[in-house]
This record gives structure tokens, sequence and C-alpha cells, in this order.
């Protein structure tokens, strides 16, 4: 990958995004280390990481990019990314009768908010797509 | 949509004939009349008389005819930003009416897990349409740059 296009990809939001979805899996991988520990054998599996400081951080990273609202489509994947993760988690957590990191209603509200702002970035490039398609049938002048 | 006045009644309306809007439509309309055909019977067991109101399809009809929707739809990709705003819209009344239905008790129009892994298949159909306007955006922006033009 060249220097220019490492550049291009590089998304301050979408990091922090996608940090919050791997604190998520961290703590999946607790729950499910924690299944194995208890009916025995671990093998070299590698250690959990401390609960509280994960949702402490987990806490920080939504609290910092959460509400912040994405302007590039780079972000806005990650925002996608994350609504399906925590979907995914509901679902997930209903078959293990699991809490996720932050437990189930505000997973659900933490999904509506990065639905509002895939929103937000949708609606303005809708409004672009109109407005192009306005220009193109509209007659030469 | 946020409504653009200085287009015309014709182009407005003709945007309700994507495919993709009306299925989120229907989508919609069906769980809303699923809720209310629960708000209904409610209704009657608390005595409430009804008389001229509409009596919706049965339970079992509404399940029926949004299984086959959803499973017909949710997984089309997405087009436009129109229907990827229309899929993100359905995500959120499906999380919406999750966050609702647990302090109700009310009964849902599908199991939870059915309609989750719905609102999974509807927003991986918006993320193919978003990865697509990603790559478009970043060849953009390097056709820009090579030829030495501001970002």
């Amino acid at each position: 990958m060249s220097t220019r296009e490492e550049e291009a990809m590089r998304d301050p939001l979408g990091a922090g995004i996608y940090q919050a979805i791997a604190c998520r899996f961290f703590h999946n991988y607790a729950v499910i280390r924690d299944y194995a520990a208890r009916r025995g054998d671990v093998g070299d599996l590698p250690s959990a990481l401390d609960h509280a400081a994960l949702r402490q951080r987990y806490d920080r990273l939504i609290e910092e990019h959460l509400l912040e609202r994405p302007d590039t489509a780079t972000s806005v994947r990650a925002f996608i990314d994350f609504a399906a993760c925590v979907l995914f988690d509901l679902k997930l957590n209903e078959i293990l009768i699991e809490s996720s990191i932050v437990g189930s209603e505000r997973d659900l509200e933490e999904v509506l908010t990065a639905i509002q702002r895939i929103g937000d970035w949708v609606n303005k490039k809708e409004l672009a797509e109109f407005a192009a398609k306005l220009r193109s049938a509209a007659p030469a002048t | 949509m946020t409504i653009d006045k200085t287009a015309s009644l014709a182009d407005q309306l003709s945007s309700f004939k994507d495919p993709q809007r009306r299925f989120v439509v229907e989508a919609m309309m069906l769980r809303a009349e699923h809720a209310y055909r629960e708000a209904q019977q409610r209704a009657v067991q608390y005595g409430i008389n009804l008389p001229a109101d509409p009596d919706p399809p049965s339970f079992g009809e509404l399940t029926e005819r949004y299984n086959k929707l959803m499973e017909e739809w949710a997984p089309e990709s997405v087009t436009d930003a129109g229907g990827a705003l229309a899929y993100s819209d359905l995500v959120a009344a499906i999380v919406w009416s999750e966050l609702t239905s647990s302090s109700e008790g009310n009964c849902r129009i599908v199991s939870t897990e059915r309609d989750l892994g719905y609102a999974l298949e509807l927003l991986a159909s918006a993320r193919r349409w978003l990865n697509e306007q990603d790559i478009a955006d970043v060849s953009r922006e390097a056709r820009l740059a090579g030829k030495g033009g501001a970002i």
C-alpha cells in the first residue's frame, strides 16, 4: 500500500469506533473463556482483560466518538459495523443468556445513536444525488 | 427523507416508486398494523368499544407477510442513498420496538432473534452500497491528488 493510500485510509473517528468494537469482542472473549474455565482446563488461552478497565475504556470511546457526526464513507462504514456488532451481541447474548459489555438496554440505545449518525450522512448524500439528478434533467441553457 | 422544496412534486413522488423504499414502507406498515391489532385486542379486553375501527389481518397473517417480505428484500443490495436511508430507518424501527417492547411485555411480529437477524441483513445490504461509495470517494480523492488539485 502506498503512503498516499495509507493516508487516504486514515480515519480517527473510524479508529475510535473500531476500538469500541474491539472492547466488545474482548468482553465476549472473557465470557466464553470463563465458560471454558468453569468446565475445566482453558489450556494456553491468553488471560482475559480486566472487566472494569475494559468497561471504562469502552465508555470513554463511546462518549468521545459515538456522538460525533461522520463526514466520510469510511467513518460511516465504521458506524454500520458498530451497529451490526451490537446487534450481533444482542443475538449472541440471547443465546448465551449473558450480558454484553453494557447490557441490552444500552446496546439498543447505542445502535439507535449509530443509526442516527449513519442517517445524517446518508441524508446529505441523498440530497446531493437528488440535486445531481435535477441538474442533469434540466434543459441545457 | 428531507423534502427539498425546490423539487417538483412529480420528482418527489417518483422517489416513492423506488422498490426498496416501497419495501421499507410496506414492512413499517405491517409492523404498525401488528401493533395496532395488539392495541385493539387489549382495548377489547378492557371493555373499550371500538365499533368503527378497521379490522386488520390476523397476527399470523401479518407475520407471514412480514417474513416473506423481509426474506425477499432484506438481502437485496441497496442501489442509492435513498435506499440506504430507508434500510437504516427500518433497522431503527426494529431496534426501537425491541427497546420498548421488553418493558411493556407486548407480543412481536416476529421473534427478537429473527428481527435482529433481519436488522443485520439490512445493515449488511447498506454496507455493501457504502463500500462502493467509499471506493468511489477514495479514487476521486486520489485522482484529485494526482492532478495536484485540492482534496
